[in-house]
């Protein structure tokens, strides 16, 4: 029997909702104050007003309905998507206070773009907006990834191989103290990987002729969108920008590290056995996809004589794909070059390599790796079986942090996800084609906004029709929470109106 | 020196080697496949 929704679980929801709304709001106070210290007043009053918001509208939430003392999966999932849907409306509020949006639609637009770790943009101007609000986008982007990395390696399937296995904390009354443990985590690898990056970054600027400060401005903006797989830049060029090939090879490698799954970190950092990192299914998946639509783009664009030498196919290229597959978005080519220049195979390769998307439990997006390859695993099984004897029975494993069985469950769950996706696609570009956009390159944004990747073929824009803004806007956030914990609450919405039924 | 954790060392240099050799690794395929075509 279905599960009745009672007053009590709404409380529960609404009650989670505002305290993390409430302890969202106080990010805004570090734009706030570097906007105070730069001598920024318009826009650091711009964060004081979305504080205030955010504030009042989580003390509101925390005070009125009870902390809960236990939760459930779908208490967690249901605040999940309720909170980010309310985070998304405060946090614009800052944004289309700035007068850099058109409408507040387009603050919106961004805000979510930053949340899901995407990294579309339709902000005016860029080259010249406020430090403070440039600092805020970028921060918009990494808070959102670590966010979601707490709640995929905690709620989302398949968790039972994430880092609950690991820290051994499976019970559903503990899940508030599993939260709080794994995000500690999570902050704990990010920070230290933001100093080691920060680091990397000052020097390559350095060494390109810029001032220390400004490098490291840059520097800690461009790790955390390359980190976080957002793909917003500090100003209007993205990567293109600094023309150095440095930083270009520091993104790649930050872009891999911040596909990988946290819970692999963990194990990695904190574990002996650092074998690990390639025993794992997942890598062993990403190299095979990484590698197969590199092999496609390279044919593409050898054969149509776009790049010939080594370099700039490493450098555009491979930047790109590797871009588009860890779910980065930053792009060392113009937007209108994938359209007019690379022609349709490498659109199809950069497509291929933003659906498959980067490791589970992390800030990646698409099918994610393990899903990719546990499928591919259960084909393979499948045919296998027909060169059985009549009695035979095999049992398929994979490894992923730890052995396991290759059981139905497991198959399903990843399949149906994937087909969730490429449903969300499809109907992603019918909208796009609907609005009068060519197929291909509909499609192309529609997966680089569902799969949370953020390159952009030139749709993308503020004079796009408001019903495509609103599409990427669901798109992102359901690929981005991978549709089950949205699903959840629209479940929980409806049985709580029709409870009787 | 208890509290440093040099298997968290040791660990982050392996990531980060990973993920360079995961790009040399791209870079030496396309140096085959630019020697073929």
């Amino acid at each position: 029997m279905i599960r009745r929704i009672s007053n009590k679980d709404w409380s529960t929801v609404l009650s989670l909702t505002g305290s993390i709304i409430y302890y969202f709001g106080f990010t805004m106070l570090i734009p706030f104050l570097t906007g105070l210290i730069l001598r920024e007043i318009n826009a650091s009053f711009d964060f004081l007003i979305g504080f205030l918001a955010c504030f009042l509208v989580g003390l509101l939430l925390k005070n009125i309905f009870k902390e809960p003392k236990e939760a459930e999966w779908i208490h967690g999932m249901s605040a999940t998507a309720l909170s980010w849907i309310i985070a998304m409306f405060l946090a614009a509020i800052p944004y289309y206070l700035s007068g850099y949006f058109l409408s507040y639609l387009d603050a919106c637009f961004d805000t979510m773009s930053g949340f899901t770790t995407t990294g579309l943009a339709i902000i005016q101007n860029i080259d010249h907006i406020p430090i403070s609000l440039n600092l805020w986008r970028h921060m918009l982007t990494f808070m959102g990834g670590q966010g979601i990395i707490v709640i995929a390696l905690v709620f989302l399937p398949p968790s039972g191989l994430g880092f609950k296995a690991l820290v051994g904390e499976g019970k559903e009354e503990r899940l508030i103290p599993s939260v709080r443990e794994t995000g500690r985590a999570i902050w704990l690898i990010s920070l230290i990987y933001l100093f080691i990056g920060a680091i990397f970054y000052l020097f390559a600027g350095i060494y390109d002729g810029m001032s220390p400060l400004r490098s490291l401005f840059h520097g800690v903006c461009v790790f955390m969108t390359s980190w976080s797989t957002g793909g917003f830049a500090p100003q209007s060029q993205n990567t293109i920008y600094y023309h150095s090939f440095p930083i270009e090879i520091i993104s790649m490698l930050f872009m891999i590290l911040g596909s990988m799954n946290f819970g692999l970190h963990y194990y990695v950092w904190f574990k002996k056995d650092k074998k690990e990192v390639l025993r794992d299914i997942e890598s062993k998946t990403f190299i095979v996809t990484l590698s197969l639509t590199w092999i496609l783009l390279t044919y593409g664009l050898i054969r149509d004589g776009i790049y010939t030498n080594f370099l700039p196919l490493i450098r555009r290229g491979l930047f790109i794909l590797v871009s588009g597959h860890t779910g980065t978005g930053s792009m060392t080519i113009y937007a209108t070059q994938f359209v007019n220049q690379w022609g349709d195979i490498g659109l199809i390769a950069v497509m291929l390599a933003m659906a498959f998307g980067g490791y589970s439990a992390s800030t990646a997006g698409g099918f994610k790796a393990i899903r990719t390859g546990i499928v591919f695993k259960a084909i393979i099984a499948d045919v296998k079986k027909y060169f059985l004897p009549r009695s035979g029975v095999t049992v398929e494993k994979f490894h992923h942090l730890q052995d396991a069985i290759l059981n139905e469950k497991i198959v399903k769950s990843a399949a149906l996800i994937i087909l969730l996706y490429i449903v969300m696609h499809t109907v992603g570009a019918i909208v796009g084609v609907i609005n009068g956009i060519p197929f291909i390159q509909a499609l192309f944004e529609s997966i680089s906004a569902g799969a949370n990747v953020g390159l952009s073929c030139g749709v993308t824009a503020a004079s796009m029709a408001n019903s495509l803004k609103v599409t990427y806007i669901i798109n992102m956030f359901l690929g981005r929470l991978e549709f089950i914990a949205v699903f959840v609450f629209i479940l929980f919405i409806f049985r709580s109106i029709f409870r009787k039924a | 020196m208890d509290h440093i954790n040099f298997n968290a060392i040791w660990g982050i240099f392996v990531e980060i080697l990973f993920a360079f050799a995961i790009l040399a690794f791209e870079a030496v395929l396309i140096y085959i496949f630019l020697q073929i075509l």
